[in-house]
């Protein structure tokens, strides 16, 4: 409780401190270099659900879920600075801090974005740093709660962001404007297993590339992209117990290769498609996820916003499936439930079916800061974002459909 | 107080009056030695919304916007792109925050953005028309 109170503290300070730099960097002349910017954001958001037995994960990179029947403010809270520094027209350097549930249980600041930034002219910018992944459109603003309708993405790509270099460029193109980005680098972040494992993405290559028009009130945007992993999960290394079944099973070396991603890419390939004219706005997304072993995932998403005065009310509706192809231990049935159970498990890990309808409205109650409510149905049989214990002890062969109701309210807000 | 000074109060109680006049006619303004002559409305969408800011002959524009909540800083992004002012905050919001590029330079009135593009060739924004002087031009009108 202390901790929390001296945490709670820490970060009030923190962005108190921000905001007053905010207002120095105001009085400075704009026209003058170097120049310094100061930003901020932040959610102070609350889940509720009443599925006893799951938890719900924002994304993996938090370590455990939201329970049933009390607020969590844990998955959606976050606060972030960005300070830039405008060298002259044509060079930037800029530092992006956040705080949030961290892989760890803790909320230690990380830089999310630190890079320097070269635009000689409107149609080419290159960056070198820490920078954010938008495998989707707008992935790469998906802690900037305020600037998106929903209280959180409709799916989660995780990792957010790598160390690398991006270069995009642009060419206005028959009264539109075509974009052409690439990126590349590593990654550095860490993903939690549903068990509690922790995975490190830390040396995984990513190379990806975007094909974006843009065109009155429309953009359609095409994303290519892998990440190549380059070592085991710690359960499946020599020596531990998991590996060591596997090691003893007759389909052992089968599903070991299935689950490894040791040397191996996953691919992606994600179609968007948005409008945004007037008060209304909307967002389709198609996903599209493959590898040499995983079997592959699709995901659909879509939502629509209409404004009435203040309020904007929006609908959404997301789809993922995955094969379910569970290879068996080879053992005669009934030998080793346990070794059935615990294998099909490890595999169910990597197998997404889910789907979500999400009705809620966002209120812009005063300048830049918002108050949204949002109702998620979930249907799942292997979920995403979901730890269900139930699951644990059920036979993946013989899942059924659940379902998940969860309230969330969010208070965004910039400076 | 001197005279410049009261003279600069006469124009903002102007300003104050005539904004006070619901849907006054904005115009988009250049400086009076710009090459500019004349540009669509999707030119003006791409250069206030931070697209692109080129112009076909290779020039640059700056676009200065009017800060906060004021009236023609509202009535100028809805008959641009039909949005209130808190979606043009959050649409910033991400531009800002994934890198892309900053927002307009935002400055407290009209008279101010006024001041701007009449001394920089390379300015451009908006003002209601009856706020024009001869050191500025019209390079476009908004439909009433």
């Amino acid at each position: 409780m202390y901790e929390r109170l001296k945490q709670g503290f820490c970060i009030f300070f923190w962005a108190a401190c921000c905001l007053a730099m905010q207002a120095h960097a105001d009085e400075a002349d704009p026209d003058a270099f170097p120049g310094f910017s100061v930003h901020g954001f932040g959610t102070l958001g609350a889940v509720y659900h009443d599925e006893a037995g799951a938890y719900f994960r924002r994304d993996d990179s938090q370590p455990h879920g939201a329970g049933s029947h009390h607020l969590s403010f844990a998955p959606d809270s976050v606060l972030g600075v960005q300070l830039g520094v405008h060298l002259n027209s044509q060079l930037e350097a800029v530092v992006q801090v956040v705080t949030k549930q961290t892989w760890e249980d803790n909320y230690k600041p990380q830089v999310t974005w630190a890079y320097l930034k070269y635009m000689p002219n409107e149609s080419l910018m290159t960056r070198v740093g820490r920078l954010g992944i938008d495998a989707f459109l707008r992935g790469d603003a998906t802690d900037i709660d305020y600037s998106n309708l929903l209280v959180r993405p409709m799916f989660s790509f995780h990792p957010h962001s790598f160390d690398g270099a991006d270069a995009e460029y642009t060419k206005p193109w028959n009264d539109g404007l075509l974009r052409i980005k690439g990126y590349g680098g590593w990654e550095y972040d860490k993903r939690v297993e549903v068990d509690g494992g922790v995975y490190s993405f830390a040396g995984a290559s990513v190379l990806g590339m975007g094909l974006e028009y843009e065109k009155s009130a429309w953009v359609g945007r095409l994303a290519l992209g892998q990440i190549r992993f380059n070592h085991l999960a710690d359960g499946l290394k020599p020596g531990m117990p998991f590996r060591g079944l596997l090691d003893a099973l007759p389909n052992g070396a089968q599903i070991l290769d299935k689950l490894s991603v040791e040397d191996r890419a996953l691919y992606y390939k994600i179609l968007t498609l948005t409008y945004d004219s007037g008060p209304w706005q909307g967002q389709a997304n198609y996903g599209h996820f493959s590898s040499e072993n995983w079997p592959t995932r699709q995901i659909l998403t879509a939502n629509v916003g209409y404004r009435i005065g203040d309020v904007t009310p929006y609908l959404g509706y997301s789809i993922q499936h995955t094969p379910r192809d569970i290879i068996p231990t080879g053992l005669p049935a009934g030998v080793s439930p346990l070794a059935d159970q615990v294998t099909a498990f490890a595999q169910a890990g990597i197998i997404f079916n889910q789907s979500n309808l999400v009705v809620g409205a966002r209120y812009d109650f005063a300048r830049n800061m918002a108050l949204k409510v949002q109702v998620d149905h979930i249907h799942y049989k292997d979920p995403d974002g979901i730890i269900d214990t139930a699951l644990l002890s059920a036979p993946v062969e013989s899942r059924d459909y659940n379902t998940m109701t969860r309230l969330s309210v969010a208070l965004n807000f910039i400076f | 107080m001197n005279c410049k000074r009261i003279k600069q109060m006469f124009y903002v109680l102007a300003l104050m009056l005539s904004s006070a006049t619901a849907h006054a006619t904005l115009v988009v303004i250049v400086n009076a030695n710009s090459k500019v002559e004349q540009l669509s409305r999707n030119e003006i969408v791409n250069i206030f919304m931070g697209r692109y800011r080129r112009l076909p002959d290779g020039s640059e524009l700056r676009p200065l916007d009017i800060r906060g909540d004021a009236p023609e800083r509202r009535d100028f992004y809805h008959k641009l792109v039909g949005k209130s002012l808190a979606e043009i905050n959050a649409y910033w919001a991400r531009l800002i925050f994934s890198g892309r590029t900053q927002p307009p330079m935002a400055l407290d009135n009209q008279l101010e953005v006024l001041d701007k593009v009449a001394r920089e060739d390379h300015a451009i924004g908006y003002i209601e028309r009856a706020n024009l002087n001869n050191q500025v031009k019209v390079v476009y009108v908004f439909p009433e």
